[in-house]
């Protein structure tokens, strides 16, 4: 029920932040083998997988969006994304950027999301706090 | 996805940098012993780490889904240096040609190796700090504003 109402929102805020905590995961490791001799630097994106996976195909239902957007969910904790990348050798100071830039949309995410749970509890309530 | 293993990368992380430091130490705490002639001197060691799946993932030549695992160490490998020969006839290790074999620790390579391994800890730390914050973050999801 809360589900039908919140369309793919959910869905799309959820696979969001699983690809955000992987690609924090993903720096880690990088900085973790910043002094590993011969080590490739691995790399994540999920932002152009999110997109396709969350476009609406002409009349296609919700549920086949949100159906898309688990198996994408899934995809990520399974590491499908994660790709060794040219660079050999640890940039740590492109790895620090990426990090701090990671975690703020982390939090922006969650913000948002509260901000369309308050949303929610509105229309349940049927009165503006 | 759970935090957990985003932290164990880290603290694998700070693990190695801790014992490439500490091989840094016991080079430059050695740098002046010496040995008795025929025995070789104290070798400097270096920390040799690699990603944890490495193998793993040759096998697979390059093929994506490899979850990131953190770094182990392989091991403390000697140096293959040639022992610094002081020519000193009067001290209790002098060989019969009057030469004291010391360890040969280059101060230099030891100080770089020490700067850059301080540096990724604290890398690793900030990087422990950011899946704090963003587990922190997530425990706000469905606050009451």
């Amino acid at each position: 029920m809360i589900e039908e109402m919140s369309g793919v929102t959910s869905a799309l805020v959820k696979t969001a932040l699983d690809g955000l905590a992987m690609q924090q995961r993903v720096i880690a490791n990088n900085i973790a083998n910043a002094n590993s001799s011969g080590y490739t630097a691995q790399g994540m994106e999920f932002e152009a997988a999110l997109r396709a996976a969350a476009q609406r195909h002409g009349d296609e239902p919700a549920a086949d969006v949100k159906a898309r957007l688990r198996q994408l969910s899934a995809a990520i904790d399974n590491g499908e994304l994660v790709h060794a990348t040219d660079n050999i050798g640890v940039k740590l100071d492109i790895e620090m950027a990426l990090l701090n830039q990671t975690v703020l949309k982390y939090q922006a995410l969650v913000q948002a999301m509260g901000q369309f749970g308050s949303l929610r509890a509105m229309a349940i309530s049927g009165e503006i706090k | 996805m759970d935090y957990f293993s985003s932290f164990e990368i880290s603290a694998s992380g700070l693990m190695a940098e801790r014992l490439r430091l500490e091989a840094v130490a016991t080079n430059l705490a050695n740098a002046n012993t010496t040995a008795a002639p025929g025995s070789a001197p104290y070798q400097p060691v270096r920390v040799v780490s690699r990603p944890i799946g490495a193998e793993f993932t040759r096998h697979l030549d390059g093929a994506a889904g490899q979850l990131p695992a953190g770094v182990q160490v392989m091991s403390l490998e000697k140096m293959p240096v040639a022992p610094r020969l002081v020519y000193d006839p009067k001290h209790p290790d002098a060989d019969a040609n009057g030469f004291v074999a010391h360890a040969n620790v280059d101060p230099l390579s030891e100080m770089v190796t020490m700067m850059s391994a301080v540096r990724a800890y604290e890398a690793n730390i900030k990087a422990i700090g950011a899946a704090k914050a963003m587990a922190q973050k997530a425990l706000e999801i469905g606050d009451r504003k």
